[in-house]
């Protein structure tokens, strides 16, 4: 007898499906030991409220696919945020081999994008450890890339240490509307310090951030320099249903590096976390120096390898 | 059923409440029968801490849990003297609402000139507490919670703020005399300024969980005052919003200022998901703000008084 689960697929409808994503996240992070081995809630509200409406990439709806339940529950979730990469975030009840292949052979059809050659390709995660993830990107002709991800955290049951800013610098929350361009600017500063300014496109999308269901000032932590610019910042959600919180966009001015003032921002985040029940933090860390910060301020983690497969 | 009365005892006891009321709070259609998150919240942060100066509640608050652990009830204070009836839908029984009482006889009333007294707060719809409580020697009491509910289906329309006022969110540390300020103005009018604490109270309210700054509505005066505040609470677990305080400055009052700021509020929290919003009055002049910003739409939850 046949006693796997009967699973119905079909696209993202309308936000009623945004917010029972967010509550399946929710349901399933504890039941995968309060590991990010999916997206938290955080990282689907970063994507919805800044990769979307700042980034422009591609709406939800034509990046998202649902698995449900006879009862109508929601099962499993297939999304890319842009076409290339796809995430998938499975109750674990319901994961199977079948299941997990199934979502590739949609993801394959439709959230694949191109590579540097123009070759039609779609990338994916697999956490170390997950042989089944494992076990089906090798039957489906995948292969492992040279692209790793990080993912730190650290739990915050005990006392923090203090991390003190560099003299002259002072560790804040981010201010009202009026300071958008300025934390704007040091984004800017962090992530395209090789770009010529006339790139910087002003500060107007902060609002966008702001407007995150998780997002709060006093967890948005600035370092403000001397001079009274922003020299760094460490952007945290905090999931209170779950007790857990994700360091969503952390940088650190190309001016202002190696004085510590990521570390000391992260800090005071942990610090108001700790306070307000938190009691688990992550952060993902895509190369070198990021892997670093979050070494020393989170400390324990595991990596996910990259795997691609080439479609044509 | 078969429940285990015990009494709260540890910090993961609050977040299973929590998850308890956030639980009830869908079973029961999206109503108020049961405290909802941010008025926990609030209770721990303010009314106890900041009020009380009251750090452990252990004593206030009493758990049923199932065989499986889960729970099933709680019973909790909230000012000396009212208790607090929680209870799951699947869960409620006469035989439960009824130790329930009796508990909060024994637990959670107060003496005062050797007198007895306790007030039990149930939904003016909710006959099987009211019988309850008749029997057991209750009556009605002088106060009345009007609960009023927004749906936020459809956008919040704009009002017209006073000449020279500004409705913004609540600004950085250096603001916090200023909207403490206001507090002790909009809530002890009468009372000697001699009497005014200090605004370091405030750094508790900013500790909740669900709080955010750009929630906490003001109106500016144009003297740079602050002369009215809502504060929202979001629950996005729920998308459910709760406002608690909401204040007018006296020499300020009158200019539709409370209205302006809730107004604002319901946007940004319908902006964030939100599709419903709470706020309970317990006088006349509350309520008719609430029903006429909110809508009509209410349920009355009532203090049923015991003295013994």
């Amino acid at each position: 007898m046949d006693t796997t689960p009967k699973l119905t697929m079909r696209p993202y409808h309308s936000d009623d499906d945004f917010w029972r994503m967010r509550a399946f996240l929710r349901e399933i992070f504890p039941l995968n030991d309060r590991l990010e081995r999916y997206w938290s809630v955080p990282r689907l509200d970063y994507w919805r409220w800044h990769l979307i409406p700042t980034c422009e990439t591609t709406p939800m709806e034509q990046m998202t696919f649902l698995w449900e339940a006879a009862d109508g529950k929601l099962a499993a979730i297939l999304h890319a945020t842009d076409p290339g990469e796809a995430f998938h975030h499975i109750h674990p009840d319901f994961r199977s081999f079948d299941l997990e292949s199934g979502m590739y052979a949609v993801a394959e059809e439709h959230l694949s994008g191109f590579d540097a050659a123009g070759r039609r390709r779609l990338l994916t995660l697999a956490d170390e450890g997950d042989l089944l993830r494992v076990e089906v990107l090798k039957a489906r002709g995948y292969v492992q890339r040279d692209v790793v991800v990080h993912h730190w955290m650290r739990d915050l049951d005990g006392p923090l240490p203090e991390v003190p800013a560099a003299d002259g610098y002072i560790i804040r929350s981010m201010g009202d509307a009026r300071e958008y361009r300025a934390r704007a600017w040091a984004s800017w500063r962090a992530f395209h310090a090789d770009e010529p300014d006339d790139g910087f496109g002003g500060g107007d999308w902060f609002a966008n951030l702001q407007s995150a269901p998780l997002y709060r000032r006093d967890l948005d932590i600035v370092a403000e320099a001397p001079n009274g610019e922003i020299a760094s910042f460490a952007t945290i959600f905090y999931d209170d249903v779950n007790r857990s919180a994700v360091c969503v966009l952390v940088g650190t001015a190309a001016e202002h590096w190696r004085r510590g003032l990521g570390k000391a921002c992260l800090g005071e985040g942990f610090r108001r976390l700790q306070a307000m029940g938190c009691t688990r933090v992550f952060a993902n860390g895509y190369d070198a120096p990021a892997n670093a910060l979050y070494q020393s301020a989170l400390g324990s983690g595991y990596r996910s390898d990259s795997w691609y497969k080439l479609l044509d | 059923m078969k429940l285990t009365l015990r009494s709260y005892q540890t910090e993961d006891d609050y977040w299973r409440l929590r998850a308890f009321l956030r639980e009830t709070f869908e079973l029961h259609g999206r109503r108020e029968y049961n405290w909802i998150v941010p008025r926990l919240d609030y209770w721990r942060s303010h009314l106890l801490r900041n009020c009380q100066g009251i750090e452990v509640f252990n004593d206030l608050v009493f758990i049923w849990e199932t065989p499986a652990g889960q729970i099933a009830a709680v019973l909790n204070a909230e000012d000396p003297g009212n208790a607090y009836l929680q209870t799951h839908p699947a869960c409620r029984s006469a035989a439960l609402e009824e130790e329930m009482v009796a508990l909060s006889e024994e637990k959670l009333s107060i003496t005062r000139d050797g007198l007895k007294s306790l007030s039990v707060w149930a939904d003016s719809q909710d006959s099987l507490r009211q019988e309850i409580l008749t029997r057991r020697g209750f009556t009605r009491g002088r106060w009345a919670e009007s609960q009023w509910r927004r749906d936020l289906h459809d956008p919040i329309p704009d009002v017209e703020v006073a000449p020279g006022y500004e409705i913004r969110c609540l600004g950085d540390a250096s603001e916090l005399p200023a909207r403490s300020w206001a507090s002790w103005r909009g809530f002890h009018p009468d009372e000697p300024d001699a009497d005014y604490q200090g605004w370091e109270w405030y750094h508790n309210i900013q500790r909740c969980p669900l709080y955010r700054r750009d929630l906490d509505i003001v109106a500016v005066a144009p003297t740079g005052e602050i002369a009215s505040f809502s504060t929202f609470w979001y629950d996005d677990a729920t998308r459910s919003a709760y406002i608690e305080p909401v204040a007018t400055v006296p020499e300020h009052q009158r200019l539709g200022l409370a209205r302006a700021c809730i107004r604002e509020g319901l946007r940004r929290v319908r902006r964030m998901g939100a599709t419903r919003a709470f706020v309970g009055g317990l006088e006349p002049g509350p309520n008719a703000l609430y029903a006429s910003t909110l809508s009509p739409a209410h349920d009355v939850y009532e203090q049923w008084v015991k003295k013994w």
